[in-house]
C-alpha cells in the first residue's frame, strides 16, 4: 500500500526534516513533487506535506514548469527544516532563495564546452578546407 | 452637418484600423483584426461602468424575463423530473423572491474593462547563470484561497534575468494548476476569424459571448476584439432581442452608448413600443457622455418622449430616421387611443 | 477461442508443403464453427489473389467516402426515402440472446475493411454515413436535446470504435463552434477588477 502523495505523516519532535523530491510518474517520464520529509525516511516515504510540484522535461513552450507553495515553504524554512541540493537549486532559481553555488558551477562549466566546442569546429572546418 | 458627421467617421475608421493593425502585428498570426472595431482605447470605461446609476440603468434594461433566465440548459447535466406543488401565496411570493435573487446572480454582467497593460516587472537580473539551461523556468505559487490575478508566477529566462510572468503564461499556468471548468489551454478555433464570422451569421451570439467570458479575463485584448465583432454584427443585425434578458445585454448596450451608436437600438426599441428602455438609454448616454449638448437642457426625466426628442434633437447622428420612428410610434399610440375610446363610445359608457 | 483455432491452423499449414484444406472443424459444434468462420474464409480468399472479385459489394468497406458526399447524401431525397426525420438510430434493433442485451455493444462491425457481422451498426450499414466534425447534422442525431449530452451507445447501439469517433467529432464541432451548448457559468467578482478610488464618486453623484 503507498503512502498517500499529499502527505499525513506524523511529525516527528526533534527529528531533522527535509524539503526534497520524491519522484512519481513513470519510466523515462521523471515528475517529481517537492516534499517536507524526515530527513531519514526513504525517497518514496510518507510524506509530511506536499509543497509543490517539479516538471523537468521542457514542454512545448520550451519552458520547466515548477509549482511552489510559497507559504508552506518559508513556514517550513522558518522551523529549521533542511532542504536538499537539487530544491536548494530549484528555489534559488524561483528567487526565494539566493542562488545556489552549484547553478553558478554549472553555468560556467557550460558556457566553457560551448566555446571548447566551438574552437573545435572552427578547428574542423578549417581542417576540411586545407 | 453631414460632412462633419462623414469626416468624424473616415478620422473614426482611419484610428481605429490602425490601431487594429498594431495589435495584429503584436499577437500571434491566426489573430488578425480586419473589421475595424471599436475598443475602449482612449478612455478608461471602469469607473463609469461601476458607478452606481450606471449599474442601476443596465441592470433595468437587461429585463428579467424568467423564461429565457431559467432556460433549458445544455451544459451536459442530469435532468431531475419537475416538481408541481400547491402553495400559499406567501410561499408563493418566498419563491419569486427566491427566483429573483438567482436570476440577479445569473445576469451578473461581466465587467467592461479597458485593455491591460502588458507586464514588464523585472525582479532581478543574473548575468552569471546564462548557459546553465537553454529553457526557461516558470515558478508559480500555489498558496491556497489566493484569486487567479494575484496569484505569482514568475520566470527565469535562460539569459539570468527574474521577471514576472506576462499575462499570457500567467493564464496558462493558471490553467495548469488551477483549471476553471469551461477554459481551454489553448483557446477554442472558434475564435479565429473565418469560423467565428461563421458562427455569428447563425446567429449564435450568446455561445460565443459565453465562450469568451470563460476563456478570457474580461480585460484580455483578445476579448475586447471577439466581443465588439461580436456587437457590431448584432447591431449590424439589429437583433437585440436575441440578447434581452442574458447577462451580455448591458455590456453590449454599454458598448454601443460608449462608441455613439444607439439610434439603430433606439429604433428597434421604438418599434417595440418600449419607450421606457429607450429613455433609459438615452440616460446612459448622458451619463457617459457628460459634456453631450442634450444634459445641458433641463427636462423632466420623468418625460421619457420629451428626454428621448431633447436627444434627436442636439446628439443624434441620424436624426431624420430617429425622428420618423418617433413619429411613427406617436402615431401607434394615438390610434391606439382612438380606437379604446371609440369601443367604450360603443359600449355606451 | 475460434481466432486461436484458425491461428494455429496456419502456422500448421505454413509449415507442411502439402496444400491443406481451407478450414479443419476443430469443435464439438460443427454448426457453430461453420457460423463463425464463413467471413473469415472470405476474407483468406481474397487474400490469396484467386477470387478478388468475390467481394461482396454490399459488405465492402474499403472505399473512403469523403464528409462532403455524406453532408450531401442527409440533404438528400434517398436519405429522406431511407430515415424519414427519425434519427439514424432510431429503426436499428439489436440483436441478442436472452433478456438482457449485453452491457456494451460489439467492439467494431467493420474488421478488414468489410463488413463482419450480420447485423452491422446504424453507422456502419450505412456507407454514405461519415462521422465528422463539419458533418453536423449527423452529429445532432446523437446529441440529446434536452441536455445537450451526447447519447449512450446503449440508446443509440452504435459500435464502440464509432462511439468513440462519435465522441472526438463532437467534441471537435464544438471546438469549432459548429455545435453550440451551453458554457459553465462564470462569476465574476467585481472587486477584483476594479476599486473605486475616491475621484470616481464624482461620477456616481
Amino acid at each position: 500500500m503507498p503512502f498517500p502523495a499529499a502527505g499525513g505523516a506524523r511529525v516527528p519532535l526533534r527529528t531533522a526534516k527535509c524539503i526534497r523530491f520524491a519522484r512519481h510518474g513513470c519510466a523515462n517520464r521523471p515528475f517529481y513533487h517537492i516534499v517536507v520529509m524526515d530527513k531519514k525516511s526513504p525517497r518514496q516515504g510518507h510524506v509530511i506535506e506536499q509543497l509543490g510540484t517539479w516538471d523537468p522535461l521542457v514542454n512545448a513552450h520550451g519552458e520547466k514548469l515548477c509549482s511552489i507553495n510559497l507559504e508552506r515553504t518559508t513556514y517550513w524554512i522558518s522551523k529549521g527544516a533542511l532542504i536538499s541540493e537539487g530544491c536548494s537549486m530549484l528555489l534559488g532559481l524561483a528567487g526565494l532563495l539566493p542562488i545556489h553555488p552549484r547553478v553558478y558551477l554549472l553555468a560556467w562549466r557550460n558556457r566553457r564546452a560551448a566555446a571548447a566546442q566551438k574552437v573545435q569546429e572552427k578547428e574542423d572546418a578549417a581542417q576540411v578546407e586545407n | 452637418m453631414a460632412a462633419t458627421v462623414t469626416l468624424q467617421v473616415y478620422f473614426r475608421s482611419i484610428f481605429f484600423t490602425n490601431n487594429a493593425v498594431l495589435r495584429s502585428f503584436q499577437r500571434k498570426s491566426w489573430r488578425h483584426c480586419s473589421t475595424s472595431v471599436n475598443i475602449y482605447n482612449d478612455r478608461d470605461p471602469a469607473p463609469v461602468f461601476f458607478s452606481e446609476n450606471v449599474q442601476t440603468i443596465l441592470k433595468k434594461i437587461t429585463g428579467t424575463d424568467f423564461n429565457k433566465v431559467f432556460r433549458q440548459r445544455f451544459d451536459e447535466k442530469k435532468l431531475s423530473p419537475p416538481e408541481y406543488k400547491f402553495m400559499t401565496d406567501e410561499e408563493l411570493k418566498q419563491k419569486m423572491k427566491n427566483a429573483e435573487r438567482l436570476s440577479s446572480k445569473i445576469l451578473q454582467m461581466p465587467p467592461v474593462l479597458k485593455e491591460r497593460q502588458a507586464i514588464s516587472n523585472i525582479l532581478s537580473r543574473d548575468p552569471a547563470i546564462t548557459g546553465f539551461e537553454n529553457c526557461k523556468f516558470v515558478f508559480t505559487d500555489i498558496t491556497y484561497g489566493l484569486p487567479d490575478r494575484k496569484r505569482l508566477v514568475v520566470v527565469r529566462d535562460p539569459d539570468g534575468t527574474l521577471r514576472q510572468a506576462s499575462w499570457e503564461e500567467a493564464e496558462r499556468m493558471n490553467q495548469i494548476y488551477n483549471p476553471r471548468p469551461g477554459r481551454k489551454l489553448k483557446p477554442p478555433k472558434l475564435f479565429q476569424e473565418e469560423h467565428l464570422t461563421n458562427v455569428l451569421e447563425r446567429g449564435e451570439y450568446e455561445f460565443v459571448l459565453d465562450s469568451a467570458c470563460a476563456q478570457f479575463e474580461p480585460d484580455d485584448p483578445e476579448y475586447l476584439r471577439i466581443t465588439s465583432v461580436v456587437y457590431e454584427s448584432v447591431d449590424k443585425k439589429r437583433c437585440y432581442q436575441l440578447l434581452h434578458s442574458t447577462r451580455h445585454y448591458g455590456p453590449l448596450c454599454f458598448y454601443l452608448t460608449w462608441n455613439k451608436k444607439i439610434e439603430n437600438l433606439l429604433i428597434s426599441l421604438l418599434q417595440q413600443e418600449k419607450l421606457e428602455a429607450c429613455a433609459d438609454i438615452v440616460r446612459l448616454y448622458q451619463l457617459i457622455h457628460t459634456d453631450c449638448k442634450s444634459k445641458m437642457i433641463n427636462v423632466d426625466p420623468n418625460q421619457h418622449l420629451e428626454l428621448l426628442k431633447a436627444y434627436v434633437e442636439h446628439d443624434s447622428l441620424q436624426q431624420q430616421q430617429l425622428q420618423l420612428a418617433i413619429q411613427a410610434y406617436q402615431e401607434i399610440v394615438r390610434e391606439r387611443q382612438q380606437y379604446n375610446e371609440n369601443v367604450k363610445t360603443a359600449h355606451g359608457l | 477461442m475460434f481466432r486461436r483455432l484458425l491461428c494455429t491452423f496456419n502456422t500448421l499449414s505454413s509449415h507442411t508443403a502439402t496444400p491443406t484444406p481451407l478450414l479443419r472443424i476443430i469443435d464439438a459444434n460443427p454448426v457453430r464453427c461453420s457460423l463463425v468462420t464463413s467471413t473469415r474464409l472470405r476474407c483468406k480468399a481474397s487474400e490469396e489473389g484467386e477470387v478478388q472479385e468475390e467481394r461482396d459489394p454490399t459488405k465492402d468497406r474499403s472505399r473512403v467516402i469523403p464528409v462532403e458526399t455524406s453532408m450531401k447524401y442527409i440533404k438528400s431525397e434517398a436519405y429522406h426515402t431511407t430515415y424519414g426525420s427519425d434519427p439514424v438510430w432510431k429503426i436499428y434493433r439489436r440483436n441478442f440472446k436472452g433478456a438482457f442485451p449485453p452491457r456494451k455493444t460489439r467492439k467494431t462491425c467493420i474488421r478488414a475493411k468489410m463488413i463482419a457481422t450480420g447485423n452491422p451498426c446504424p453507422i456502419c450499414r450505412d456507407e454514405y454515413l461519415v462521422l465528422d466534425y463539419r458533418n453536423v447534422d449527423l452529429l445532432k442525431q446523437f446529441i440529446s436535446e434536452h441536455n445537450g449530452a451526447i447519447l449512450s451507445y446503449s440508446m443509440t447501439n452504435i459500435c464502440q470504435r464509432r462511439h468513440k469517433e462519435l465522441q472526438v467529432a463532437v467534441l471537435k464541432a464544438r471546438d469549432y463552434g459548429l455545435l453550440t451548448y451551453d458554457v459553465p457559468f462564470r462569476e465574476y467578482e467585481y472587486s477584483e477588477y476594479y476599486t473605486p478610488s475616491k475621484n470616481d464618486n464624482k461620477l456616481t453623484t
